[in-house]
Parts: structure tokens; sequence; C-alpha cells
């Protein structure tokens, strides 16, 4: 199925998703925000649902991610952050808005050293919206903050429909006419059903 | 001239057993001048980590007992093997090290670990550093043939426990 993660990042063929995770709705901030999302490249001999915690652990802008395998048994981790956008000062070209989610990947990084980041991606605030582009209810998505943008995205990743992340988030419930084990959080919901079905 | 950096050849000798959540049991191996009657002019030792996400605490050149990577390897074969390790499998203890691991609870996959530390030797008040985590018996495992990276360390076969 093709969303927006799946566009993004060139996936090795035939790989696929074994865990999904979003951390709970945050505070709004006022100050401009930026995504960037980094894919994670991690040794066929180590636990990648462990190592995708023990990275975020280290990541404190970390919003969520997504991890897999290809056929090739090769490992990797999506890791989705959300911070301040880095006011450029200077003509030094590795000083990017994204920088201070940058300079935190790689610190932690350090932490296991094996694992590598193979890409990197960022997006602005107004370009998130644009990635909900193709329904009808883009209007309300003015309103939302940066986090949930981006946890709306992560939850296009399970197949939930943009519709109803957007419409669900409203009462804070991804299956308002179904008993489940609601989470209280659209995004969390959809993402506790995922892992819930696929054993993660 | 072909550029040399001479730290190319030096061999990986680091070890890591990480957590859920942030924490780690971090090795690596060095080798330091034998201060004890013996025969050996050298003897392995180890930096010895603990890392959390809001701290990281290195203990560095702690000599270790005959037959320690050995096993330790044992130890966390049967604490990724057994049910129950926190009722079946006896606590590692390395009193030259003054480290002790030990499992405390357990699932299906999971185990949390309990590692201590001795923090100073030879002090007056003798105080130790616990780092309590959880990992998975998948990277338990990993760990148990990881910790092979030491095994032919300058020609030290720790397996074995013989000294350089």
């Amino acid at each position: 199925m093709s969303n927006f993660f799946t566009d993004l990042i060139p996936f090795n063929e035939g790989s696929r998703m074994t865990g999904i995770w979003c951390v709970s709705r945050k505070e709004e901030v006022l100050e401009r925000q930026i995504a960037a999302v980094h894919l994670i490249a991690i040794p066929p001999d180590q636990d990648v649902s462990l190592e995708a915690t023990f990275l975020s652990a280290f990541l404190p802008f970390h919003v969520g991610g997504f991890f897999g395998v290809d056929l090739e048994s090769r490992q990797w981790i999506v890791l989705v952050q959300v911070g301040p956008a880095i006011e450029i000062t200077s003509p030094d070209p590795r000083e990017r808005p994204v920088s201070a989610m940058t300079v935190a990947l790689a610190r932690a990084l350090e932490h296991n050293p094996n694992a590598r980041c193979l890409l990197e991606f960022s997006f602005s605030h107004f370009a998130l919206i644009d990635a909900y582009a193709e329904i009808d209810l883009t209007a309300q998505l003015h309103t939302w903050e940066t986090t949930d943008l981006v946890r709306g995205l992560l939850a296009q990743m399970c197949g939930a429909s943009s519709a109803r992340v957007v419409v669900g988030r409203e009462g804070n419930c991804a299956f308002p006419k179904e008993i489940h084990d609601c989470q209280g959080d659209v995004f969390l919901d959809v993402c506790q059903r995922w892992s819930s079905q696929n054993g993660s | 001239m072909e550029s040399f950096d001479p730290l190319d050849s030096a061999f990986e000798n680091r070890f890591r057993l990480p957590g859920f959540d942030g924490a780690a049991f971090l090795l690596r191996s060095l080798t330091i001048p034998n201060s004890r009657p013996s025969a050996s002019q050298a003897v392995m030792a180890f930096d010895v980590g603990f890392l959390s996400p809001d701290r990281k605490v290195e203990y560095l050149s702690r000599r270790v007992k005959v037959g320690f990577v050995k096993d330790l390897a044992e130890c966390f074969w049967r604490m990724a093997q057994d049910a129950h390790p926190e009722r079946s499998v006896p606590n590692f203890e390395d009193l030259e090290m003054g480290l002790t691991v030990a499992a405390v609870s357990s699932t299906d996959l999971s185990v949390e670990i309990q590692l201590t530390i001795v923090e100073e030797f030879g002090a007056n008040v003798v105080e130790f550093d616990v780092l309590n985590f959880k990992t998975s018996r998948l990277a338990l495992m990993g760990a148990v043939n990881d910790l092979k990276i030491f095994r032919d360390d300058w020609n030290t076969p720790m397996w074995g426990g013989e000294e350089v």
C-alpha cells in the first residue's frame, strides 16, 4: 500500500514492517517546528525492536517510528523526530534547520556503533500538511501541532486512512463504534491495534 | 607514501549488551601490567560501562578472574534459555572485577537483569553502582556470541582462562 513513508523511503523490494510506535500527544509549542526522518540500518544479529527503543531513548525530540526487515534479512529502523527549526546564522553547510535532531541522532548512534544512518529527510510544518493533500479535510490540519501531523502519517503505515485519523483525533479515539482497548488517542489506538494484530 | 593509521589495525575489542529504553552493559578489553607475583608480565583487563539515558559511567582497567568471559557467556546463555532464569540461574560473580550479574524477572521474550559493581576497591566504605534493565532473550543470545570477540584477544584464550 502506498503512503507518505513508503513513497518517501526507497525500501528494498520485499521489505516488510514488523513494528511501529508513536509517543503520546505532546504539549503544543509555538516556535517553528521541523520534522526529521532518518533511516537506520541495523545489523542482522541485533534485535531490531529492542534497538528501536534503545536509540529512541537518546532522542529527546523523537515522536515515533517503525522498523522492519527485507528479503535478505537486512533490518532497518525509521526514526521520526520533531523539534525546533534551527535558524541558520552562518554559511557553514553543516548548519541546517534540522541540526538539533541530527546531532541527537549522532549521539544516540555512538551507543550502537554497528548501526548506520543511511538517509535523512526533513519537512516543514506546511510540507507535512501537504502530505495529506489528497483528502478534503486538509483545512482542519492547519490547527494541528507538527507532532500530530507526523503521528497521523505514521498511522497511515498501519493502514489507517487519513480520514479516520482526522475524524478520530477530535474524539481521541480511532474506533468509537468498536469494543477495543482504547488508548485515549487516535494515533496510539491505531498503532496499538496494528501491533496486536501483527504480534508485535 | 600511502597514509597509514596505526589504529586501523587495532582489533575489535568492544562488547555491548543493550536493553530496552536506552540501557546497556559495556565491556572493552585491554592488557595491563601484571602487578602481582606471576610468571606473566601482563594480564587482560576490562573497562566496564553502565549506560542509561541519563548517565554513562565507566570503571576502567578492572582485572578479571580466570575464565571470566566463558563464565559470563554461560550465564547469559542460561538467562536466555531458561524459562525462569530468576529462579534457575545462579548469580554471576567476579570478585576480581567486583561485578555481579543476576536475573531479576523474566517473560517469554525478555529478561530483567541487575548488574552490580564495586565502585572503588579499597575504600573504607564499599559502595556499589547498580544498573537494572530489561533486555530481550534474543539480545542475550547475541551477547553469548559477541563475547567470543575476546577469545583470541592477543592470543589470550579467556575461555580457557590463561593469562597472556
